[in-house]
């Protein structure tokens, strides 16, 4: 069953992935032209999410917005997986005073509940996607780092690794070919789990005017500027939102039944 | 258990210590003259000799070790500093602010568990049913819905068109209603997972077994036996999600225009009012930990197998 909904979930998102890469052979409008004859008109054959304030093909829109939303989604995962590993395996594998300071700069980031942490981070370093991105990312650092840290501290006292330090092999060789490889479906269930929690947050600080900045557009850039016509013009705020909505489920499904795959406790329990 | 409370307090000051070094690195590396942030709202006429003067009363011109020691003294003793816009003390703003925000997030907790235990109980009852298939996806749903986006829907229907609820603002208890479900909703999902989970491990118990073959009532069983053992860590669960709705408040203040601490962080970010952000930074920080601190000892209070000294 779990298996099955990981295979609706990647294929979900594979169909999303492609509809905003292809979205120059798809989109019937360029999402830019602005055409004040049909402002704000509802769905219809010529538009079939409706056009919004300025007459813009709101489905158009909502294709192109789709590639900022989704790497908005991704990005933050790879750069905070990438800082998260490093940290996690030189703090449990090197221990010691190290691995004190390392951590009590964790706590640090976690005496904060996650958005507002990326506020605060968005609020030094001022509004804009990548500033964001960034926030996001470092955000998720922590969760990454302590679940490698975890891994890393049990694998080292394994005999596979006794014989490498024993055979002569360097720290960088241990960690790179020995523990990497083993922390590597641990660290793949919580990278997929965390893509849902990044692309929310990012919509969600799109969405108060902290993120992607106009003419620039995202999901959560177009739910908040679609606001202001409701409630005549729903269809402005129902189908970026449901966009937001079939991504972050396709990729909190996949992230299930990876964990459940990966994890066989749990897959009995589930 | 005091010995343990006092201990964890103890360690709460070098992790609050290291959130004021990051909230004043929040001022010390924002691009940009602070001195002249504050006296570009009075006018784009200021000498040189305007501002070298606010950056001396600002404290500007010191190395920033003496900066932030003059920082963290001043934060301990409750000075948060003075907004940049309208030159007010940001404490007594926060603590205007922060009883919006509070039962915003306790109103959407209590609902939160409220629901989403029970539906966790009947999933992991009616387990590999149809119910419990339908409860986990529903459940999944709510995990993965923006929550500014059900909040704009839920406005859209029961304010803009039924006109049952008011659409914004605060002072009945009718302006909480859908700003409190918004909240909830991921939290009822994630605590319906938690639950489930816990009572289905519960479940398969040698105690379980022994208990259905005496012939108890499956009832009794399931609520009086499993159940009760489940409740750590669902209400662990619960405890640790105060931080997420909180979080999630700050989004749906702007939603629903709920005069809270997020507005306040969000207003500031966009005037670039440092003090406002860094005040409410620390706060927040300050709140949560006390509060993920009360978790963690009501585990201890909670079951008695743990003893934490």
């Amino acid at each position: 069953m779990r298996q099955r909904m990981a295979i609706v979930g990647l294929s979900l998102f594979t169909v999303l992935v492609l509809l905003t890469i292809l979205a120059p052979q798809i989109a019937p409008y360029d999402p830019d032209k602005q055409d004040w004859k049909v402002r704000l008109k509802p769905p219809s054959a010529a538009h079939l999410f409706g056009t919004d304030e300025f007459g813009r093909d709101s489905f158009s829109r909502v294709l192109y917005g789709g590639r900022v939303s989704l790497a908005a989604g991704l990005i933050p995962v790879a750069i905070g997986s990438a800082a998260g590993t490093v940290i996690g395996m030189t703090a449990g594998y090197l221990g010691g005073k190290y691995d004190q300071v390392l951590m009590r700069f964790l706590d640090v980031l976690m005496a904060l509940p996650g958005i507002f942490l990326a506020l605060a981070i968005v609020g030094t370093l001022g509004p804009g996607l990548f500033n964001a991105m960034l926030a996001v990312a470092v955000v998720s650092v922590p969760g990454y780092a302590r679940v490698v840290r975890g891994q890393v501290l049990s694998l080292r006292e394994r005999d596979f690794v006794t014989a490498a330090v024993a055979s002569g092999a360097s720290h960088s060789w241990i960690l790179a070919r020995h523990l990497f490889p083993n922390i590597l479906s641990a660290l793949m269930v919580q990278a997929s789990l965390s893509v849902g929690f990044a692309i929310l947050t990012t919509a969600g600080l799109s969405f108060l005017g902290l993120g992607t900045q106009p003419p620039t557009s995202d999901w959560g850039e177009m739910l908040a500027s679609g606001r202001q016509f409701l409630p005549e013009a729903w269809w402005l705020e129902l189908f970026p939102g449901l966009f937001v909505m079939a991504a972050v489920l396709a990729v909190n499904l996949f992230g299930d039944g990876l964990r459940d795959y990966l994890d066989p406790h749990l897959s009995r329990k589930m | 258990m005091l010995r343990y409370t006092a201990k964890r307090l103890v360690l709460m000051v070098p992790v609050l210590l290291g959130v004021t070094l990051l909230v004043f690195l929040i001022f010390y590396l924002t691009p940009g003259d602070p001195a002249r942030v504050v006296l570009g709202d009075m006018g784009q006429g200021a000498t040189p000799e305007a501002i070298e003067q606010l950056r001396h009363q600002l404290g500007l011109d010191q190395p920033w070790y003496m900066q932030y020691a003059n920082f963290v003294r001043k934060a301990a003793m409750g000075d948060f500093g003075r907004s940049f816009r309208g030159d007010r003390p940001v404490l007594p703003e926060i603590l205007v602010r922060f009883p919006v925000t509070l039962r915003l997030t306790l109103i959407s907790l209590t609902f939160a568990a409220v629901i989403g235990i029970p539906l966790g109980v009947v999933a992991a009852v009616k387990q590999r049913t149809w119910v419990d298939n339908v409860l986990m996806v529903l459940a999944l749903l709510g995990v993965s819905v923006p929550s500014f986006w059900i909040g704009i829907m839920l406005m859209q229907l029961f304010a803009l068109k039924f006109k049952v609820l008011p659409p914004s603002g605060t002072g009945t208890w009718q302006h909480m209603v859908m700003p409190s479900i918004t909240v909830a909703m991921a939290s009822v999902a994630f605590i319906a997972r938690m639950t489930r989970s816990s009572m289905l491990d519960q479940l398969r118990e040698d105690y379980v077994r022994t208990a259905r073959s005496k012939g108890v009532d499956e009832r009794r069983t399931i609520f009086k036996h499993a159940l009760k053992n489940a409740a750590i860590p669902v209400l662990t669960t619960v405890g640790l999600q105060f931080g997420s709705l909180l979080g999630g408040a700050v989004v749906v203040e702007s939603v629903f225009s709920l005069p809270g601490l997020g507005r306040l962080t969000i207003e500031a970010i966009k005037g670039r009012d440092l003090p406002a952000i860094q005040g409410a930074v620390l706060w927040v920080a300050l709140i949560f930990s006390l509060v993920n601190l009360a978790v963690d000892l009501g585990y201890a209070a909670l079951d008695p197998r743990i003893r934490y000294d």
